[in-house]
């Protein structure tokens, strides 16, 4: 091409279209490529610090396995209602302390929410579902055994997938996940024997579901090192009730929990090596600068 | 108008003048021959005496029907404690509605008597009256109705609210659109378990909805039916079909014309016949304006209200307002 250009090629070809050039419209220089950027947004992970951040899974999965086995002991017989009950009201009344200390204050000045109104509240939970529980125990008497447990499964899945782990995702929803583990309890504790029993059963799906999230969220960000002894603590527990319903349960659970701590993070980091993200000026323009000051 | 001594200026006014007034005279002389039928031979009191055992049959039928819900309808399995209450409340009124059947038992034939007299002003006054008193006796029916009706729409209405709710998101009255709400924990909770409370007792609660619909829509659809006989008798303009049978000529839709004798040299003579109108033309262009009634909504809408439970007025007269 620059043989057939002559005298013409000494003209510095320029990355421009308003003017007539003697090039090819196809023509590129030697700066080709040159704005090319490969993995600029690419973040570099710590190990520990993955698997730290991984125990709030863990915490959900093992909070889904103790719910079963409580109310796999209730259906049973082995548990009776009134000591769930008073066990489930004393854990309660350790953890509210608990949050207010870890919390000194902070949290509740900020929502204005008094601790009357907290009180008011679980008195309301505790009568609306004392007074519906003969309902709520004769609701699925006509469907079969096979769909509740199926719909069971499904509701908590659902719960475990809609979860607000912390990441920003749009996927996340803390309102339908919460919801979802509700709707799993009433379908559970229908099928228990007595309306007492499905009163405590869906109490105490409200405590592990809502209210010891919480709690966790808490002692996460203050601390951090009792966060992971009580994570321990609570694998163990689920894993010694699980144990004692079915040993292939038990054995299965551990190789979840192993992967999803330890297994995960190492391939995450793995996989970070064989990224290959580029990017140069013909990316999308993101804006972001807050144009609210535009909107009068 | 109609009404006035005068005669009438143009064909059209007097067509209509005649047809209505032969109309009528049909249809009192239609109205006496019933009245002379119903009278003759004590066919009122006999009509009054099977009156109440129709009654009290289609009572029972309503009870047995009640008893099967109550069951297990159509093998589908519902709800136990829900049936039993909604088919007892249902049972409880066909025996108050029985009770004032049997109440009103030595008046029938009196009442019936005294409203056969009215037949002499017409057959289609008959044919109202019977309308009505079919309106009259499935009362219960329309009430059955009305409760189903409302219990569905509530029921329908609070899922679709609470589903909302259980998705986190609000109905927006002022931008008439749904966007996402955080609610408080409370609420979530109770709003739950009130959805799976509602959404178990769904079958149920449809199939009684249902079951009573269906019973509504064949009243309805009986009575409309007696509406549309009464219309046909009205709008038919019997002057203008007699007219055109006797007297074709009256009746002209156009010329026709006839060659009479061609011969060379002498005028075409050709013969002028009038052309009268067909049948169904006649009836079309003399068609009396009457009170008639239609369907107030199409298909489409008529298919959502009753999925939602709005409860159906499905006829409309000509010249009633809109709300």
């Amino acid at each position: 091409v620059c043989a057939q250009l002559g005298i013409s090629s000494r003209q510095h070809w320029q990355k421009v279209l308003y003017k007539r050039q003697p090039f090819p419209d196809n023509y590129v220089d030697q700066r080709f490529l040159e704005e090319l950027r490969k993995n600029i947004h690419a973040r570099k992970y710590q190990f520990w610090a993955v698997v730290f951040e991984s125990s709030v899974v863990i915490q959900q999965l093992c909070s889904v396995c103790v719910f079963v086995v409580i109310w796999w002991y209730m259906d049973v017989g082995l548990l009776a209602p009134q000591l769930l009950f008073g066990a489930g009201l004393v854990l309660s009344l350790i953890g509210y302390v608990l949050f207010d200390a870890i919390d000194s204050g902070v949290g509740r000045k900020e929502r204005g929410q008094t601790r009357w109104s907290d009180l008011k509240s679980s008195l309301v939970f505790v009568a609306f579902t004392y007074g519906f529980s003969p309902v709520l125990k004769t609701l699925t008497e006509s469907v079969s055994t096979d769909t509740i447990y199926a719909m069971s499964v499904f509701m908590l899945l659902g719960h475990l997938i809609f979860f607000d782990y912390g990441a920003n995702a749009a996927i996340v929803s803390s309102t339908l996940s919460l919801n979802m583990a509700i709707f799993a309890s009433v379908c559970l504790a229908s099928r228990l024997p007595r309306s007492l029993h499905a009163f405590v059963m869906v109490t105490f799906a409200i405590q592990i579901f809502a209210l010891w999230p919480m709690l966790q969220k808490k002692l996460k960000a203050q601390n951090p090192c009792s966060y992971v002894g009580v994570t321990l603590l609570f694998a163990l527990f689920a894993l010694v009730g699980l144990l004692t319903i079915s040993s292939v349960g038990a054995i299965l659970f551990t190789l979840l929990l192993a992967s999803i701590s330890f297994l995960c993070p190492y391939c995450l980091i793995e996989l970070q090596l064989l990224k290959d993200n580029i990017h140069g000026p013909w990316d999308e323009a993101e804006i972001k600068e807050d144009l609210s000051r535009f909107i009068s | 108008t109609i009404s006035s001594i005068r005669k009438a200026k143009t064909q059209a006014q007097l067509m209509r003048k005649a047809n209505i007034f032969v109309s009528l005279l049909v249809d009192v002389a239609l109205g006496m021959l019933l009245m002379s039928w119903l009278y003759r031979k004590n066919r009122i009191g006999q009509l009054a005496d099977t009156l109440i055992p129709v009654a009290d049959h289609v009572a029972k039928e309503l009870q047995d029907l009640l008893q099967w819900l109550m069951g297990v309808p159509a093998g589908l399995k519902m709800n136990r404690a829900l049936d039993q209450v909604l088919g007892r409340f249902f049972l409880y009124h066909i025996h108050l509605w029985i009770s004032y059947i049997h109440l009103m038992s030595p008046f029938i034939e009196m009442i019936l008597w005294y409203v056969g007299l009215s037949a002499c002003l017409g057959l289609t006054m008959a044919l109202s009256i019977l309308s009505d008193i079919i309106a009259l006796l499935t009362f219960h029916i329309y009430c059955f109705y009305v409760y189903g009706a409302r219990l569905y729409c509530l029921k329908i209405y609070g899922l679709s609210s609470l589903w909302r709710l259980f998705r986190g998101k609000k109905w927006n009255v002022l931008r008439q659109r749904v966007d996402s709400c955080s609610y408080d924990l409370d609420q979530l909770f109770i709003g739950t378990l009130l959805f799976t409370i509602l959404l178990f007792l769904l079958p149920t609660t449809a199939l009684y909805y249902l079951v009573f619909t269906l019973l509504r829509l064949l009243v309805v659809v009986v009575q409309g039916m007696i509406h549309l006989l009464v219309d046909l008798i009205d709008s038919l303009p019997l002057y203008s079909v007699i007219l055109r049978l006797c007297r074709s000529y009256r009746l002209a839709a156009g010329v026709k014309f006839r060659v009479l004798e061609q011969a060379a040299g002498k005028p075409l003579r050709l013969l002028m016949q009038i052309n009268p109108l067909s049948y169904g033309s006649v009836v079309q262009i003399y068609r009396l304006p009457t009170y008639s009634c239609y369907p107030k909504d199409s298909w489409s809408s008529l298919c959502k209200k009753l999925f939602v439970g709005e409860l159906i007025y499905p006829w409309k007269h000509k010249g009633e307002k809109q709300d």
